[in-house]
């Protein structure tokens, strides 16, 4: 029996440490951005709460125009990207899960092959040049319209939709547009649902695009923006020429550690906020999709 | 005629496909075609001038690219053999909780860090591992060592893209494996428990082999992507001091054709990288298939 319960503690042990390893980074940003902008020279690695907390930084960070900006951005791409996954998704799925035409072999293989051979960034680059959609939202929307990994889960779960539904609406004389409308979309809802939360988080992240394709700074997403403020760590082309945020009426200078902090925050914000809803489609969601076809 | 008849009356599907159609050919064959650039002069206006292999002789006597290669091959390798069995020890582990409320806390937690972009990711890394006041430098100085700043050390670089990779996608590939413990026949273990197995070699004897194959199977399938070294984490992560051991082939591509604009010979290294890869994958399916059909276990 000793030896068990030694086990136990051990693997208990193990794994609160992996969570705690999860949740640690969350708080620390959090505690910091919440800092009094005058105590930042106490902040440390180790600070979980903040001193004297107060949501200057987020007052400030929600002023500044560059900033707005970039999360009105983020919002613009992922709402209309996510749509235009979505449709298209819902549409071919439909197509591939029910449909018997002529030509659907060399059309599947027609999505393979583009999985199978990655062209590189150049010739994207070229395209994307060519079709002088440089510097234009679209250049960040359109690429990626469509996701075969995710198509193949949603055909998936249209497949488990009981055929006899279909066979009942078309003898009442429902067209394809109202049995798509009226039962694919219904109870095909939890796949949905999940898919949507996959695309809305990848269009949320995206960073590379909106950086290689728009070279003007206030087209950028939050994620870029974070990327030039952390990596490059190019605070003068996002902040404007003083490279700084000032805070309160004073007009003191935000220590980059908060600004950098309060960035963070606002960027997993959403994702945190859509995590607790995704966990609970997922279960369910994703053992039926993987019986894939 | 039978098959006019069966078009006409399977319009409606037509219809549905023909917007993926279009997407496809715009956004996905034209960049194929377009790494017809490979073996072009780049012409900023007129039409491209063909140089036969020429960027591809300059590739290949580029010590540089064969170093880039070289990390690529590295930091792949690092990572398949040192981050696989993760998700599955933590799959096991997970498995092993008797509690209900610590198993559905661990199992909500895990996931996140897989919905977190590089960017976010590489912020999170760079701040707890800050040799100034970053936590593990702080607990490294408590036990009185030294300082280690991880993220510009060309020692240590490497080990941070291996660890912070399985930080983020452990906990999520781990529900696969999860998947498969609940497929394992409990009869199994109860049969053991008759013949006096303990719960360790019931781990060791029954769920592990089961898992194994699962293993083996992504392992496979991994080597399929073994040129993509993973782009986002390099590129978020990386900085001068550890360039020469973290530039893979998609970080130099990028520098090479985006930033210099050397638009031919970054298509060149970008093909040679893409026609290795159709090779990796069509292996690693034949031998997924072969592994499947032989029943190896």
């Amino acid at each position: 029996m000793k030896k068990i319960n030694l086990f136990t503690i051990i693997n208990v042990t193990l794994l609160f440490l992996f969570t705690l390893t999860i949740i640690y980074p969350f708080i620390h940003y959090l505690a910091v951005s919440l800092t009094d902008p005058s105590y930042a020279s106490q902040i440390t690695g180790l600070t979980v709460i903040p001193k004297k907390p107060t949501l200057s930084v987020y007052k400030s960070l929600l002023s500044t125009p560059s900033i707005l900006k970039a999360i009105f951005n983020s919002f613009f791409i992922t709402v209309l990207g996510t749509f235009l996954n979505i449709t298209l998704t819902i549409i071919t799925a439909y197509a591939l899960a029910y449909g018997k035409f002529p030509g659907k072999k060399i059309y599947t293989v027609f999505l393979i092959i583009p999985m199978l051979f990655n062209p590189g960034i150049i010739p994207n680059y070229m395209l994307i040049k060519n079709l002088h959609l440089l510097n234009t939202y679209w250049s960040v929307i359109l690429p990626g319209s469509i996701d075969v990994f995710y198509l193949m889960i949603l055909r998936g779960f249209f497949m488990a939709v009981p055929m006899e539904l279909y066979e009942a609406a078309r003898l009442d004389g429902a067209n394809h547009l109202t049995m798509i409308r009226k039962i694919t979309i219904p109870l095909a809802k939890p796949g949905i649902i999940t898919i949507s939360f996959f695309y809305a988080i990848r269009r949320w992240n995206e960073y590379f695009l909106p950086l290689i394709y728009i070279s003007d700074p206030n087209k950028w997403p939050l994620q870029t923006v974070l990327r030039q403020l952390l990596v490059e760590s190019d605070k003068s082309a996002i902040l404007g020429a003083q490279s700084v945020i000032s805070y309160g009426l004073g007009g003191g200078t935000l220590p980059f550690k908060l600004i950098e902090a309060g960035t963070v925050i606002l960027s997993v914000l959403p994702i945190l906020i859509i995590y607790p809803f995704l966990l609970r489609y997922f279960k369910e969601g994703m053992m039926v999709g993987s019986v894939k076809g | 005629m039978k098959v006019k008849k069966k078009i006409y009356k399977n319009r409606f599907f037509y219809y549905l496909i023909i917007p993926s159609i279009i997407y496809f050919i715009i956004f996905h064959y034209i960049p194929i075609y377009g790494v017809r650039l490979a073996f072009q002069d780049y012409r900023l206006f007129g039409s491209n001038e063909w140089a036969g292999f020429k960027y591809f002789k300059q590739m290949f006597n580029s010590p540089y690219f064969f170093q880039v290669l070289k990390n690529t091959i590295i930091i792949s390798s690092l990572k398949l053999f040192i981050g696989l069995p993760v998700p599955m020890i933590l799959a096991v582990l997970i498995n092993e909780i008797k509690n209900n409320k610590f198993k559905n806390y661990v199992r909500s937690v895990i996931y996140l860090p897989h919905l977190l972009s590089w960017v976010v990711i590489s912020a999170i890394f760079i701040t707890i591992l800050s040799p100034v006041d970053g936590i593990v430098n702080q607990i490294i100085s408590f036990f009185g060592g030294e300082p280690i700043p991880f993220m510009t050390s060309t020692k240590h670089f490497r080990g941070v893209l291996v660890i912070s990779e399985i930080w983020r996608s452990a906990g999520w590939d781990s529900m696969i494996y999860s998947s498969a413990l609940l497929s394992i026949d409990p009869v199994l273990y109860e049969a053991s428990k008759v013949d006096g197995a303990n719960r360790f070699q019931r781990m060791w004897y029954i769920t592990f082999p089961e898992l194994m194959k699962t293993m083996i199977t992504l392992f496979i399938l991994n080597m399929g992507f073994f040129l993509k070294a993973g782009f986002d984490q390099v590129f978020n992560m990386m900085n001068d001091a550890v360039i020469s051991v973290a530039d893979i082939i998609d970080t130099y591509t990028y520098r090479v054709g985006l930033i210099q604009t050397n638009f031919s010979y970054a298509t060149a290294v970008g093909l040679f990288q893409g026609v290795i890869g159709i090779f990796l994958i069509f292996m690693a399916n034949k031998l997924a298939k072969k592994y499947d059909a032989a029943g190896l276990w």
